[in-house]
């Protein structure tokens, strides 16, 4: 749909090929051209589904960005760090304040109409603030009159419309096996590939190799001489997801403060006990989370939680840096996967120590 | 009349707490109670490798209950089917029965300002249903309840 002078201007195109034919943007290229303002300023932005402040590598960075942009929009359940930061927030609709349709990536044939049960105050679904934007801003033509077009639209290869759709418990598409022996696989030679010929277009080498990570004990000795332990982040725990669910009570009392999993080798050689607030640092910044000793993890790793912020904390910022792994991590474009742009977060150095040594106190 | 069991199979839970949620929502006891508790025990060394330890901590509903022969109120009393309950209404919240039990099974709710502790569900049992903890929730299925003939039974096909 964009132009080639409109698709040019991708923030990143031309540096992560591969995400550039993707949705998918680097974040630091967003954050340099709001900061930086280049290549061009951005002036506006609109999350959705989003809390980069606490789920964005170089979180430090993201804030800057976010408090310089000149406008700011936030479509969320909650008031998190990031809609604090806001101009407007505006109040999404959830699963069950939405008609939608269920297809669960079809991988199972199954489509189900998810049926609108409830509506709360005003709030919108993501969708209808994007079909709604998208005639604010002069490109109604191509989206629908209302949302339900949209799924009008999904539906049509199957001949229905939403309407007759709603009415059925659900539809199941005919399922069907090894369909490559007969249409090859989704790539220009049909084949897997393995040796990929799209990677080699764009520039790249098309067959995977191993690289030392940007900071590891071999690619970075002298930093690793200052910080001997390799960090991994995002641990996940069941019933949160990302920054999710921290406002519930339940789930806190359930697990209340973050935690980083040391080795008890480990813990003993820097004076940690179990549960004591210990102090993660990297080149990039220090936080605080808490230690479990747990055997199962290799001695030399220290894997720490990530997208924890403090909704009881009722000051705007909830405690957003106090233990955001995301003050640790590295965003740099060196350090950035060259063809998609991701960041390393499972492979940086740092320090941990007690916490009650950094203040002096016993 | 025949007593209940419950047992619980810490060999075969991986710690989810699930029993933790629906005891929750059963009973809505606030922030910080908790009724049946899922704590995890250090991770040990076995022969084919590691193996996680958890603790699933609940009132025994013991034969002979310290905490109901510590309480000066009289708010404990064990029923004949063995179930132990605590009269909410007749606690006066002194807390000697917290004291008293030896698997620090209960739990003081300062909101309301009494003791509480599982009462294994006799409102649902007298109804003809099971524990909400029992009641299917457990992902690891390792929390049975009723008759205890029956649940070893259950068990002992259990691989």
């Amino acid at each position: 749909m964009l132009s080639p002078e409109q698709a040019q201007k991708r923030l990143g195109g031309q540096r992560f090929r591969l995400a550039s034919n993707f949705a998918i943007i680097n974040p630091k290229c967003v954050w340099d051209a709001i900061v930086e303002e280049r290549p061009y300023p951005v002036k506006m932005l609109f999350f959705i589904s989003s809390n980069p402040l606490m789920t964005r590598a170089n979180a430090r960075e993201v804030y800057r960005a976010l408090e310089k942009v000149e406008f700011m929009a936030v479509a969320d359940f909650f008031l998190t760090p990031t809609a604090e930061l806001a101009d407007i927030v505006l109040p999404a609709a959830t699963w069950l304040e939405m008609d939608y349709i269920g297809d669960f990536w079809k991988r199972h044939g199954y489509l189900l109409p998810r049926r609108k049960v409830i509506q709360v105050g005003e709030c919108r679904s993501d969708h209808e603030m994007l079909n709604a934007l998208a005639h604010r801003v002069g490109q109604g033509e191509y989206w629908w009159d209302t949302f339900e077009g949209g799924l009008d639209y999904i539906l049509e290869p199957m001949g229905i419309t939403w309407r007759e759709f709603e009415k059925k418990d659900y539809i199941r598409g005919e399922v069907k096996y090894r369909k490559y022996e007969q249409k090859g696989f989704s790539t220009p030679t049909g084949k897997l590939e393995i040796y990929s010929t799209l990677l080699e277009k764009w520039g790249y080498d098309p067959l995977p190799q191993f690289r030392e990570p940007p900071e590891s004990p071999y690619r970075t000795p002298d930093l690793f001489r200052a910080y001997p332990y390799i960090l991994i982040t995002g641990r996940r725990l069941p019933g949160f997801f990302h920054s999710e669910n921290r406002q519930l009570p339940w789930m806190r009392e359930l697990h209340r403060d973050p935690v980083v999993e040391i080795h008890p080798e480990t813990a003993q050689k820097e004076g940690i006990v179990e549960g004591d607030w210990v102090t993660i640092e990297s080149p990039r910044g220090r936080i605080r989370q808490r230690a479990k000793l747990f055997a199962g993890i290799d001695p030399r790793v220290v894997g720490a939680e990530h997208a924890w912020w403090f909704p009881e904390k009722k000051d705007p910022g909830h405690g957003w840096d106090e233990s955001n792994i995301n003050i640790l991590t590295d965003n740099s474009y060196e350090a950035c996967d060259p063809a998609m742009g991701a960041t390393h977060v499972r492979t940086l150095l740092c320090r941990i120590y007690p916490e009650r040594k950094q203040g002096g106190l016993a | 009349m025949k007593k209940y069991a419950l047992v619980i199979d810490h060999a075969a839970c991986w710690g989810c707490k699930t029993c933790e949620v629906a005891c929750k929502q059963e009973f809505h006891v606030p922030n910080g109670v908790r009724l049946i508790s899922v704590a995890e025990d250090r991770l040990q060394l076995k022969d084919n490798g590691l193996d996680f330890v958890f603790y699933v901590n609940v009132c025994r509903h013991c034969d002979d209950p310290a905490c109901a022969a510590a309480c000066p109120d009289e708010a404990i009393a064990q029923r004949q089917d063995g179930i132990v309950v605590m009269d909410y209404d007749r606690c006066t919240g002194c807390q000697a029965c917290l004291e008293a039990c030896p698997y620090h099974a209960i739990d003081f709710d300062a909101d309301r300002g009494i003791a509480q502790k599982c009462n294994l569900c006799h409102q649902r049992v007298d109804r003809g249903l099971i524990p909400a903890c029992a009641d299917n929730v457990c992902l690891a299925h390792c929390i049975y309840f009723g008759d205890s003939a029956e649940i070893e039974q259950k068990m002992a096909k259990r691989v």
